[in-house]
C-alpha cells in the first residue's frame, strides 16, 4: 500500500500502478512516541508519523513545510519505513510550477512503477484513476452540502471522509477482485466509485434529523491540519455549528477535480488541479485564501471563523494573523484561534474558548443559524 | 428577587448573591478538591450574607470559572470570558478592556460600545504570568503577595527578569538574590515581566482608554502599577474586583430569572 | 496606535529615536565622523570596514538613495546588488534590535499582531520592527522557499503591508538539471520583471556583482584557512556577531575590504602569538546562531572555560566560484548548494567537513527556539556525531527573545559539556 502525508500527493498515481493508497491520517497520534526522533516543540503530525511501517508499505512524504521535510529525513535516517519517496510540491500554481510539478509526478510514477504490481503507470490507467477520484471527491462534496441543510453534523462528515480514506486502502471492501497487475481498469473504477458512494450514503443515513442548526451559531472552520476529530467535536459541543471545514482533512481533499480529457497531458492536468485546489497556508497565492474563506462564510451564513493551528505549526501561526485581519477588515467576521496537540478538543481550555466565542457571537445580536 | 453567580476558579470559589439587582451577599473560599461541595458552601455563605433564609429562594443561578460544569445546581453555565466582561463592565461603566488574572490563566477581553465581548485572548496553558507564578515567586522571596505593591513603590529601578516561565524566572530570582540584589527591585522586575505579557495581550485585542483589572491578582498593586506604566494609562481596580466573574454570572442569572417570569 | 495619551506598542526611547533619525541623511554624515574617530582611537581595521559596509547599505536603504529590497539570509545578495538595489534582511535587523536593546518592542509589536511566541524570534521581531516603522521602505521583497518557513511567510506579510512586489524563489528540493533550470528561470524572471515595476532597478550589474562576489570569496577562503590555526586566532563569539556580513553582503565591494582586513588581523594575531584564548583547552564547532542580546554566555565559554569556538556553521562557504557569464544560473547554483537544503545527509556531510578542517573536539548546536529546520535535525545530528565519537550539545535558547532561555542554565550545560570533553580526552 502507498501511504501519503499530504493532500497535495495524488492518490491517482499509486492506484494507476495497482497499489491501494490512502492518506496517513494518524488520528491516534497522541499515542505515538517520537521522543528521541524529533524535538518536542515540533509539529504533532510530523511527530505522529514517527512509527514503524509495514515492510510492504511505500511512504510518500510531500515537502509541505520545514517539519515535514525533517519528518522525511527522520523516517529515512531511523529506518522506520523500507521505501520513502519525497514529492517536491511547488508553492505556487503558475504554469512553470505546474510544468515542474508534472515532472515530479512523472518521477513519482516511475518510482511507484517499480514497486507497484502493474509496473509502469499506463496513461489509460491513470485517467481512469483520476475519474474514480473525481467521482469520490464529488460524492464527498455532495455530502458536504448536507452541512448547510442541517442534515449532517460536521464531525460526521469528517468521519465519513476518514472512512472513505480507509476504504481507498482496503481493496477487499471494493466489492470486486482487483487484478492489480492489469492496472486500474474500468471495472475497478466503477467498483471503487460504488464503494465510495455506499460509504458516503452510510454516513448520511445516520445523520441527525433537521433542523440540526436551530439555535446554534454557524461558523466556518479553517487551519492547517486538524490532527484528529476532537477539535470539530469540541466546536460542536460548544454550541457552534461548523458549516464548512477548510482543512486538508476535509474541503481541501474534495473540492476540486482533474480534467481527464484525452487531448490533454494527464500529468499536467493532475499537477494543475492539485496545485490550484483550495490552498493550504503553505501556498503563496496572494489574498485568495482570505477571499475564499470570506466567500464561503457569506455563502453558508457563517458568523465567524474558528481557526485551528496544531502547536508549533509555523504555517498556521503565520496564516492566522492574516486571516484574522483579512476577515475582519473585508468581511466584518471575527475569528478565534485554537491551538493544541492531538486531543486538543478534549481539553477544558479549548472548550472554554470555543464556548466563549459562541457567547461572543450570540452577544453580537446577529441571528443564529440560518 | 434573589439570584446568584458562582465563579469556581482554580484557587478560589467566589459567590455573589443579588437582591433586586444589587449585591446583597458575597463569599470567597479556597477551591477544595470537591468543587461541587465548595461551590455549594460558598453559595450558602453568600446567601447567608445576603439574608436568604432558604437557598431555594434563589430564583436563578449561573456558574462560571474553570470548574463551572461541576456546579450541578446551576441553571446555566457561562464562560468566565463573558462573566468577567459583564461583571467588569458593571463595576466600571466606562470599561472597554478587562484584564483578568486568575490563579492559572489570564485573559484580556475587549468590549464593544454596548459592553458585549468584541474579542478576547487567553494565555497559554502553562502558569506563565499568572497568579500561581506570582505565588511561587512570593514564596521564593519570602514576601507575602499583599506586600508586593508596597515593595514595588520602594524602588525606582526594577531588576531585569526576562522570563514569565515559572521555572526560568525562579532561577533568575535565585541568581539575583545570590548576587545581593534586594527584594524590592526583584519584585518590581517580576511585576514588570507579568505586565509585559499582559500588555502584549491588551494590544492584541486593541487598547482602549478605560482598562479595568479583575481577578485575584488585581489585588496585587505591583502588577497594576507595572501595567499602568506599560500601557501609559490608569488601570482601575474595582473594590470588589475579585468578584467580577461571579458578579457577571449573577447579572446573567438575573436576566434569566426576568425572562422566566 | 492606541488612544490618545496611551502608550502604543514599542514606544521606547530607542524606537522613537530610530524612527525619527534613521531616514535623515545628515545622521549618516554624523555617524561617519564618529566612525572616523573610532578609527583614530584604535578600533581595528576590519571592525571599521564592517561598520562602514553596514552603514553604507543602511544609508542607501533608509534615505532611499537606492531601491531597497527585503530578502532573507538564504537568497544570494549578489542578485540584489546586481539589480542595482540594496538588500535589507529583517531577520538581521532583529539581531540588531536585540543587540541595541529594543527587541522587546519589536516582539511586542508582533505579538499585538497575533504572531505566536512559538515562532522563531528572528522573523517575529522582523515583522514587529516593520510595524514599528523602524525599517526602511522596501521597493520589493524577494523571499526563498528553501530552508525556512518563517522567513518566507514573514516577508510575504511585510510585502503586503508595504504594498510592494513580492517574489518567491521556489527552490526545488534536488539539484537535478531540471531543478536548476526551474530556479534559474525564476531568478531571470525577477531580473527582468522587477525593472518594469521599480524605477532604478536593472539587471545590468549582475555580472559585475558575481565578479565582486568571486573576488570576495578568495579573500574569505583565506580567512577560513587562517581560522584553522590552533589556538584559534579569532573568537567565535565575535565571528558570530560578524555573521551578518557573511549572510547579507555578497556582491558588495565592501565585503572584500572587510575580509582582507580580517585576514590581515588574524595573520597578525598568529604572528604575535597573542591569541584570544591562549591556553585553548578545546575547539568547538558552533551550529546555528547565538544570542544577540547582552549575554555573558560566549565569554564564559571562551574566556572562563578556555574553550574556543573555532568555527561556525553559518560562516561556512558552501559554494564554489560563480559564473559571471551566466549570473542567473550562478545565483540558482549558489542557492541549491546550501547544505541546509535537501536531505539531512547534506548537512551532516558539511558538519563533518567543518569538524575535519577546524580540528573540532565538540559540536554545540544553539537550538534557536522555533527554528524547526535546524532543530528538526538535532536527533540525527546527535546520532551521527556519536558514531564519529564527537561530543554534541543541543543548547536550547533564543537569539532575540531573552524570555525563551535561561542564561544560568545554559552556562551550567556548557560547563558540563566542557567537562565531558575533558573526560573524553583524559581517557
Amino acid at each position: 500500500m502507498l501511504l501519503t502525508s499530504c493532500s497535495y500527493i495524488p492518490l491517482e498515481l499509486p492506484l494507476a500502478a495497482g497499489l491501494p493508497a490512502k492518506r496517513l491520517f494518524v488520528l491516534d497520534g497522541a499515542e505515538v512516541d517520537a521522543d528521541g526522533l524529533l524535538p518536542r516543540d515540533f509539529c504533532p503530525y510530523a511527530r505522529a508519523l514517527m512509527r514503524e511501517y509495514d515492510p510492504g508499505d511505500v511512504l510518500a512524504i510531500a515537502g509541505s513545510c520545514d517539519a515535514m521535510r525533517r519528518a522525511y529525513d527522520a523516517i529515512r535516517y531511523w529506518g522506520l519505513a523500507a521505501d520513502v519517496f519525497y514529492l517536491d510540491v511547488p508553492r505556487t500554481a503558475d504554469e512553470a510550477a505546474v510544468d515542474y510539478f508534472a515532472g515530479e509526478l512523472r518521477q513519482m510514477a516511475r518510482h511507484i512503477g517499480v514497486v507497484g504490481p502493474a509496473g509502469q503507470v499506463e496513461e489509460q490507467s491513470l485517467r481512469l484513476a483520476c475519474e474514480a477520484m473525481n467521482k469520490a471527491r464529488a460524492a464527498m462534496a455532495e455530502a458536504a452540502k448536507s452541512l448547510e441543510e442541517g442534515t449532517l453534523r460536521a464531525s460526521r462528515l469528517l468521519q465519513a471522509i476518514m472512512d472513505v480514506n480507509e476504504l481507498m486502502g482496503d481493496v477487499a471492501r471494493w466489492g470486486m477482485t482487483w487484478n492489480r497487475e492489469e492496472g486500474f481498469g474500468r471495472e475497478v473504477c466503477d467498483a471503487l466509485t460504488r464503494a465510495v458512494r455506499a460509504e458516503i450514503e452510510k454516513a448520511l443515513s445516520v445523520s441527525v434529523q433537521p433542523p440540526a442548526l436551530a439555535g446554534r451559531v454557524r461558523v466556518g472552520v479553517s487551519g492547517t491540519c486538524l490532527l484528529d476529530l476532537s477539535v470539530v467535536e469540541c466546536i460542536e459541543e460548544a454550541g457552534l455549528e461548523p458549516v464548512f471545514i477548510d482543512s486538508c482533512m476535509c474541503q481541501r481533499v474534495y473540492d476540486f477535480s482533474v480534467d481527464v480529457n484525452p487531448s490533454y497531458d494527464i500529468y499536467m492536468e493532475l499537477a494543475r488541479s492539485y496545485l490550484s485546489k483550495p490552498g493550504c497556508p503553505r501556498m503563496f497565492a496572494g489574498d485568495e485564501r482570505i477571499a475564499r474563506l470570506g466567500a464561503l462564510a457569506a455563502m453558508y451564513g457563517a458568523k465567524g471563523l474558528v481557526y485551528f493551528a496544531p502547536k508549533f505549526c509555523d504555517l498556521g501561526y503565520y496564516d492566522f494573523p492574516d486571516v484574522k485581519r483579512g476577515l475582519r477588515e473585508s468581511f466584518g467576521l471575527p475569528s478565534l484561534l485554537l491551538e493544541g496537540e492531538y486531543g486538543a478538543g478534549r481539553t477544558g481550555q479549548v472548550l472554554t474558548r470555543a464556548v466563549a466565542f459562541r457567547e461572543m457571537l450570540e452577544g453580537r445580536g446577529e441571528p443564529n443559524g440560518a | 428577587m434573589y439570584v446568584a453567580g458562582v465563579d469556581v476558579g482554580s484557587t478560589a470559589v467566589k459567590a455573589v448573591v443579588l437582591l433586586d439587582g444589587r449585591i446583597a451577599g458575597t463569599n470567597v473560599i479556597s477551591t477544595g478538591t470537591d468543587q461541587e461541595k465548595t461551590a455549594f458552601q460558598s453559595l450558602s455563605a453568600a446567601a447567608q450574607d445576603a439574608g436568604v433564609v432558604d437557598i431555594e429562594d434563589i430564583s436563578a443561578m449561573v456558574a462560571t470559572g474553570y470548574g463551572r460544569s461541576m456546579v450541578k445546581m446551576a441553571d446555566r453555565t457561562v464562560t468566565e470570558i463573558t462573566c468577567h466582561a459583564r461583571g467588569g463592565r458593571a463595576f466600571a461603566e466606562a470599561a472597554h478592556v478587562i484584564v483578568d488574572i486568575g490563579g492559572q490563566d489570564s485573559k484580556v477581553i475587549r468590549l464593544d460600545e454596548d459592553g458585549m465581548v468584541a474579542d478576547f485572548v487567553m494565555n497559554d496553558k502553562c502558569a506563565a504570568g499568572t497568579g500561581r507564578f506570582l505565588e511561587v515567586m512570593a514564596e521564593r522571596l519570602e514576601v507575602p503577595l499583599s506586600d508586593f505593591g508596597k515593595m514595588w513603590r520602594a524602588t525606582r529601578k526594577p531588576a531585569m527578569i526576562s522570563s514569565t516561565c515559572t521555572v526560568f524566572a525562579e532561577s533568575e530570582v535565585v541568581s539575583l538574590l545570590s548576587h545581593g540584589v534586594a527584594r524590592e527591585p526583584i519584585i518590581r522586575g517580576l511585576c514588570d515581566a507579568v505586565a509585559d505579557r499582559l500588555a502584549g495581550m491588551v494590544h492584541r485585542v486593541g487598547l482602549a482608554t478605560e482598562v479595568v483589572m479583575t481577578g485575584g491578582v488585581s489585588r496585587n498593586d505591583g502588577v497594576r502599577l507595572s501595567l499602568e506604566r506599560k500601557l501609559g494609562l490608569k488601570v482601575s481596580v474595582p473594590s470588589m474586583s475579585q468578584f467580577a466573574g461571579a458578579y457577571g454570572a449573577a447579572i446573567i442569572a438575573l436576566e434569566l430569572a426576568e425572562k422566566g417570569r | 496606535m492606541g488612544p490618545r495619551g496611551t502608550r502604543s506598542v514599542g514606544n521606547s526611547l530607542q524606537v522613537r529615536a530610530f524612527r525619527r533619525f534613521a531616514r535623515k541623511p545628515w545622521c549618516y554624515g554624523a555617524a561617519k565622523q564618529v566612525v572616523d574617530i573610532m578609527e583614530r582611537r584604535g578600533w581595528k581595521p576590519y571592525q571599521i570596514s564592517a561598520i562602514r559596509c553596514v552603514m553604507d547599505d543602511f544609508r542607501q536603504a533608509y534615505t532611499g538613495e537606492r531601491p531597497c529590497i527585503y530578502t532573507t539570509a538564504f537568497v544570494p545578495t549578489e542578485l540584489v546588488y546586481g539589480l542595482g538595489a540594496v538588500p535589507f534582511l529583517p531577520e538581521v535587523a532583529a539581531g540588531y534590535a536585540a543587540a541595541f536593546g529594543f527587541a522587546y518592542d519589536a516582539l511586542g509589536a508582533a505579538e499585538s499582531m497575533w504572531y505566536s511566541a512559538d515562532l522563531c524570534s528572528f522573523h517575529r521581531a522582523g515583522v514587529g520592527a516593520g510595524k514599528l516603522g523602524v525599517l526602511p521602505r522596501p521597493s520589493a521583497v524577494i523571499a526563498t522557499a528553501h530552508l525556512c518557513d518563517g522567513g518566507k511567510k514573514s516577508l510575504h506579510r511585510m510585502s503586503k503591508d508595504a504594498g510592494c512586489p513580492f517574489y518567491l524563489l521556489d527552490v526545488p528540493y534536488d539539484r537535478s538539471e531540471r531543478g536548476q533550470k526551474r530556479l534559474r528561470d525564476q531568478v531571470e524572471h525577477i531580473a527582468f520583471d522587477l525593472p518594469e515595476k521599480v524605477p532604478g532597478i536593472s539587471p545590468e550589474g549582475m555580472a559585475e556583482a558575481i565578479r565582486v562576489s568571486n573576488a570576495t570569496l578568495d579573500d574569505y577562503l583565506e580567512v577560513c584557512a587562517l581560522r584553522q590555526h590552533s589556538p584559534s586566532p579569532w573568537r567565535g563569539g565575535e565571528a558570530l556577531n560578524y555573521v551578518v556580513m557573511f549572510l547579507g553582503a555578497w556582491g558588495n565591494p565592501w565585503l572584500a575590504e572587510f575580509y582582507k582586513d580580517l585576514a590581515s588581523h588574524i595573520r597578525g594575531i598568529i604572528a604575535s602569538g597573542e591569541y584570544p584564548c591562549c591556553s585553548e583547552r578545546h575547539r568547538l564547532l558552533w551550529l546555528n546562531l547565538r544570542p544577540y542580546y547582552k549575554t555573558g554566555l560566549l565569554d564564559y565559554l571562551e574566556l572562563e572555560l578556555e574553550t574556543s569556538v573555532a568555527f561556525e556553521e553559518y560562516n561556512w562557504p558552501y559554494w564554489s566560484e560563480l559564473d559571471p557569464d551566466d549570473p542567473f544560473a550562478s545565483v540558482a547554483r549558489k542557492m541549491l548548494a546550501n547544505f541546509g537544503w535537501g536531505p539531512i545527509e547534506r548537512r551532516l556531510a558539511a558538519v563533518d567537513s567543518m569538524i575535519d578542517d577546524y580540528s573540532i573536539d565538540g559540536v554545540v548546536q544553539f537550538a534557536q527556539w522555533g527554528c524547526r529546520q535546524s532543530n528538526g535535525g538535532a536527533s540525527m545530528l546527535a546520532d551521527h556525531l556519536k558514531r564519529r565519537g564527537i561530543p554534541f550539545l543541543n543548547l536550547g535558547g533564543d537569539g532575540v527573545d531573552v524570555r525563551n532561555g535561561s542564561e544560568a542554565q545554559a552556562m551550567t550545560r556548557l560547563g558540563a559539556f566542557v567537562e565531558l570533553i575533558d573526560a573524553k580526552k583524559a581517557r
